[in-house]
């Protein structure tokens, strides 16, 4: 993929890395989708850049830049589109995040996404898409197994990662289907 | 902070339909009467700038390079022919440019990214255009007293080439062909889709 520079570039992209774990506090309930984004290092310098990261300043600055990031993918429903039994979930305000600096190159966001209500998980299809409505960013599970699901749920879950070789500008890449 | 106005500066250099379409204006200006062509600047800064500001409260998807082609096309042309233009035809290329450049400069939405690099950012590429047209024009003018300005009239054909190459590179971007049964409009909006 061509990467530009330039943030005025029209055709401007990056990569996130993305890992999920479907995580239950109570047998066969999820009651949590936790993410796990690893930002491209390009994305990481720019968001980082002209910012303070010496020792001293560098977890005040990462918490800015993480508060930041939330504040405004909130607007953006975390670029996620999560549906359960054909029909999608309400969005809620994530709380839960934290942001770290991997070999002072990569910028990780973690952070859970909870659920309104627990879902049973016995007979629940649930299908995640991940996309950035802008075009900017993508986000990918590089295998399947980026998907994990918490061993309390013990109704057995096929995870399936469908690569859509086409999709449209700010449509997501993959499907996420999850059969239990 | 000034990362980020350099890399506004570099943006129209590295987006060739704004390059070209500002060096095709900025030879068009030079040719007119200084009066006019000064006045056509301001016009295009005044345009160029209210149209970067206002893709941070609204954006369209119109294919504004493919316009701008078109537009540096065509006034590569005029240019050539060194037709005498009534001001207002000048003033007109000057709106259309500066907002279609404006408009295609929008910076992209990311999360986490503070306002303050954008602005920075939507400064450098607003200070790029006009010194870049500035320059232009004050060099076409210098250029225009010579040879009874048939130079100016070669590099404006010379614009109207690059222009087409570009559109033709932007138009086939996977090699363009007909399918059987599709009119030549019909497949170039295909093309225009997918380019969008």
């Amino acid at each position: 993929m061509a990467l530009a520079n330039n943030v005025l570039a029209g055709s401007f992209h990056y990569e996130i890395d993305v890992m999920t774990q479907l995580v239950s506090k109570q047998k066969n309930k999820l009651n949590t989708i936790q993410m796990s984004w690893l930002y491209d290092e390009k994305i990481s310098k720019m968001l980082l850049q002209d910012e303070d990261i010496t020792p001293a300043k560098r977890q005040h600055t990462l918490n800015t830049v993480g508060d930041l990031i939330m504040t405004d993918l909130q607007g953006l429903n975390y670029f996620t589109q999560i549906q359960v039994n054909g029909r999608n979930l309400t969005s809620v305000q994530v709380k839960d995040y934290r942001i770290e600096l991997i070999d002072d190159k990569y910028l990780r966001l973690l952070f859970n996404i909870p659920l309104t209500q627990p879902i049973d998980m016995h007979s629940a299809n649930i299908s995640i898409r991940l996309a950035d409505p802008n075009g900017a960013a993508m986000l990918i599970y590089d295998k399947a197994e980026r998907i994990t699901i918490d061993k309390t749920i013990t109704a057995k879950c096929v995870v399936k990662l469908i690569n859509h070789e086409e999709f449209e500008h700010g449509k997501a890449a993959q499907l996420v289907d999850i059969d239990c | 902070m000034n990362s980020f106005f350099l890399q506004g500066l570099h943006h129209p250099f590295i987006t060739p339909a704004h390059l070209i379409t500002l060096i095709a204006l900025g030879i068009l200006l030079g040719q007119q009467a200084k009066r006019n062509g000064y006045s056509a600047l301001l016009i295009f800064i005044a345009f160029a700038l209210a149209s970067l500001v206002s893709t941070r409260f609204y954006r369209t998807d119109i294919h504004a390079e493919i316009m701008l082609l078109t537009l540096a096309g065509s006034i590569g042309i005029l240019t050539t022919l060194k037709l005498p233009l009534p001001n207002w035809v000048t003033l007109i290329f000057a709106i259309i440019v500066g907002s279609l450049i404006g408009i295609d400069s929008a910076s992209v939405v990311i999360p986490g990214l503070k306002v303050s690099k954008i602005h920075a950012d939507m400064a450098g590429t607003f200070v790029s255009v006009s010194l870049i047209l500035l320059l232009i024009c004050l060099l076409s003018q210098f250029i225009n007293k010579l040879w009874d300005g048939i130079t100016l009239r070669i590099i404006g054909s010379w614009v109207f080439a690059s222009a087409l190459m570009v559109l033709a590179l932007m138009l086939a971007p996977l090699g363009y062909q007909l399918k059987a049964g599709q009119s030549v409009i019909q497949s170039l909006t295909e093309n225009i889709n997918f380019i969008a």
